[in-house]
C-alpha cells in the first residue's frame, strides 16, 4: 500500500480543545472499535446503572472555560429517560458557552426505539434544550467501507439517514464520522454520493485507535494515513469541512492535518464520567 | 527501487565510563548480530563507529565548535546540529566548522522545542538543497508525528535514534509508503532487510462471536 497526498503548505488546522461528557460507560452494543464502553448485558432500564448526574456537573474539577467544544455521548445502557438528558443539556449550556455536540444518531435511535417517540420529536427537543450539533457517530463503518460485523448493533445506513433528515428538518447541524483504519481509507462512490446528498455540517475523521479494543491486532492509524484520508475527503467533497478527532499526542497535528486540508483538530482535554 | 527507510541502531557510549563502555557496546552489537553503530569518546574495535574526539583517519561525530588539530584530520564527519532558524543561528557555525574540517558524510538534525513544523521543514529542505542529500532526524526531539510526516513527505529524510521497541512504527510507515525497511550501519556490510509487520486485514478480521450477550465474553 502506498499512501499519497497533495499538500497545501503553510495551512494550519485549528487545534480545538474538547471537553467530553459521558452519560454512561455501560453499553450493550459491543462496537469493536469503542474505547469508552464497559460491556453490559442488555438489561431493562430500571436495572441499568445511574448515568451522569446534574450534580456531577457542578464539580470544581471541570475546566469549562478550557474547552472550545463539548461533546455529550455515552453507552447505551442508560437508566435515565430522554427527558432527563434534556434537563442535563440545559444545565451544561448554563455552565458553558462552548458549542455542544449532544448525542449522536446512535443514541437518538436508541431513545426512539426504547421510548417509542418519533425521531423528529427527539431531535427537535435536543435543539430546544440547547444542543448546537448532533454528534457524528453511527455512520463510521458503512461510510468507510469497513466490516459491519465490527458493530452489528450500530445504525444501518437508512436509520442514520433518517436521523440526519430529522436533524436537517429541525435545523440542527449534524456531522458524519468516518473511521480510518491503519491500512488507509478507501471511500466508495456510494459513500461519496451519500455525503454529497446529505451535506453534513462537517466530516469527523476518526483514526482507529485500537489499543485496548478487540481490534488491537490491526494497530493504530498514524498521522500519515489520517492525513491521506483527509486529503482524499477534501478532493471528493471540497465544500464540506473536515475535522480530525485526534485522541493521541496532539503535537504538530495542526500543521500536518492543516496541510492535508483539515479545518480543525479536535483534541480531548478532559472527560467527565458518571 | 524506491529509497529504503533505514533503521540505524545506535549506542552512544561517549558519556559512559571507559571500563564499562566497551562491554556495553559489545552487548549492544551482539543484540543485532554484530550490526549497529557506536558513538564513543575514542576509537574502539567496532566495525561501525564515530568518535566525539576527532582522530586522524577516523569518523568524527561533531557536536560543537571543538578545535581539531591538523594532525587529527578525520576522513569523514557527522555533524549533529539543531535545525537552523535563521542565518545567524549558531547551528550554522557548527555546520560550517564541520565542513571546513573535512568531508561531511552525515547530518543529524535535532529540533529545538519551540520550532514549528513548517519552519523546521523549510529549514531542512534548504539544507538538503545546499549542503547534503540526506538528513537524519532525531526522533526524540522531532516526536513521532513530525518524524513520520517529514519522512513521508520526502525520501531524503531518515530517522535517527529509533529504539528497538519502536521499529514497528518504521515498519508500518515503510509499508504505507511502499518503501523497504532495512537495518543499516556504516561497517560496509550490506543492508539487512527487515520483515514487515504481520498484516491483519480489516476485511478478514472476525472480532468475536456475537451470538450471545454480553457481547465481549471470552471467545471459544
Amino acid at each position: 500500500m502506498a499512501v499519497s497526498f497533495s499538500l497545501e503548505p503553510e495551512q494550519r488546522a485549528l487545534l480545538t480543545p474538547v471537553g467530553r461528557l459521558s452519560t454512561s460507560r455501560m453499553c450493550w452494543a459491543g462496537c469493536a472499535f469503542c474505547r469508552l464502553a464497559i460491556s453490559s448485558p442488555r438489561m431493562s432500564l430500571p436495572d441499568a446503572p445511574p448515568g451522569l448526574s446534574v450534580d456531577r456537573l457542578q464539580a470544581d474539577d471541570i475546566a469549562w472555560d478550557a474547552a472550545a467544544f463539548l461533546k455529550l455521548r455515552g453507552g447505551l445502557s442508560i437508566k435515565e429517560p430522554f427527558d432527563y438528558w434534556l434537563h442535563l443539556i440545559r444545565r451544561i449550556k448554563e455552565l458553558s458557552q462552548a458549542p455542544l455536540m449532544a448525542f449522536s444518531p446512535v443514541e437518538v435511535w436508541y431513545f426512539h426505539t426504547q421510548e417509542r417517540r418519533p425521531v423528529r420529536e427527539l431531535v427537535r427537543l435536543l435543539k430546544w434544550a440547547g444542543a448546537d450539533f448532533l454528534g457524528s457517530g453511527g455512520a463510521e463503518l458503512w461510510l468507510s467501507g469497513l466490516p459491519l460485523e465490527w458493530a452489528p448493533y450500530r445504525l444501518t445506513q437508512s436509520e442514520w439517514l433518517t436521523v440526519a433528515d430529522a436533524a436537517r428538518a429541525a435545523d440542527l447541524r449534524f456531522a458524519a464520522s468516518i473511521l480510518v483504519p491503519p491500512t488507509g481509507l478507501s471511500l466508495s462512490p456510494d459513500s461519496i454520493k451519500v455525503l454529497q446528498d446529505v451535506k453534513p455540517h462537517h466530516l469527523d475523521v476518526k483514526p482507529l485507535v485500537s489499543d485496548g479494543t478487540h481490534l488491537g491486532a490491526l494497530g493504530n492509524a498514524n498521522v500519515v494515513v489520517t492525513a491521506s484520508s483527509v486529503n482524499q475527503l477534501r478532493q471528493h467533497l471540497p465544500e464540506v469541512p473536515v475535522y480530525v478527532d485526534w485522541a493521541e499526542e496532539p503535537e504538530d497535528t495542526d500543521a500536518i492535518f492543516g496541510s492535508a486540508g483539515a479545518e480543525r483538530v479536535l483534541v480531548p482535554i478532559w472527560e467527565v464520567l458518571p | 527501487m524506491s529509497t529504503p527507510l533505514c533503521w540505524l541502531p545506535t549506542l552512544d557510549i561517549s558519556n559512559v565510563d571507559v571500563s564499562f563502555g566497551p562491554w556495553l557496546a559489545h552487548r549492544f552489537l551482539s543484540s543485532f548480530r554484530g550490526r549497529g553503530h557506536i558513538i564513543s569518546q575514542s576509537p574502539g574495535p567496532w566495525p561501525s563507529q564515530e568518535t566525539i574526539q576527532a582522530t586522524s583517519g577516523g569518523q568524527w561525530y561533531c557536536r560543537g565548535l571543538t578545535k581539531v588539530p591538523k594532525r587529527s584530520k578525520p576522513i569523514g564527519i557527522t555533524a549533529e546540529i539543531s535545525v537552523p532558524t535563521g542565518l545567524a543561528d549558531p547551528a550554522l557555525d557548527v555546520l560550517n566548522h564541520a565542513l571546513q574540517t573535512g568531508p561531511l558524510v552525515r547530518l543529524v538534525a535535532i529540533r529545538p522545542h519551540d520550532l514549528n513544523l513548517h519552519q523546521a521543514e523549510t529549514s531542512l529542505r534548504t539544507l538538503l538543497d545546499t549542503v547534503i542529500d540526506t538528513i537524519w532526524l532525531d526522533q526524540q526531539s522531532f516526536g513521532w508525528n513530525a518524524l513520520t510526516w517529514l519522512i513521508a513527505s520526502d525520501p531524503r529524510f531518515q530517522p535517527a535514534g529509533i529504539s528497538p521497541q519502536d521499529v514497528w512504527r518504521l515498519s508500518q510507515l515503510a509499508e504505507q509508503l511502499g518503501r523497504p525497511l532495512v537495518l543499516r550501519d556504516f561497517s560496509g556490510k550490506p543492508d539487512v532487510p527487515l520483515p514487515g509487520l504481520h498484516h491483519f486485514s480489516p476485511e478478514q478480521s472476525v472480532p468475536r462471536a456475537l451470538n450471545s450477550l454480553p457481547a465481549w465474553g471470552r471467545s471459544p
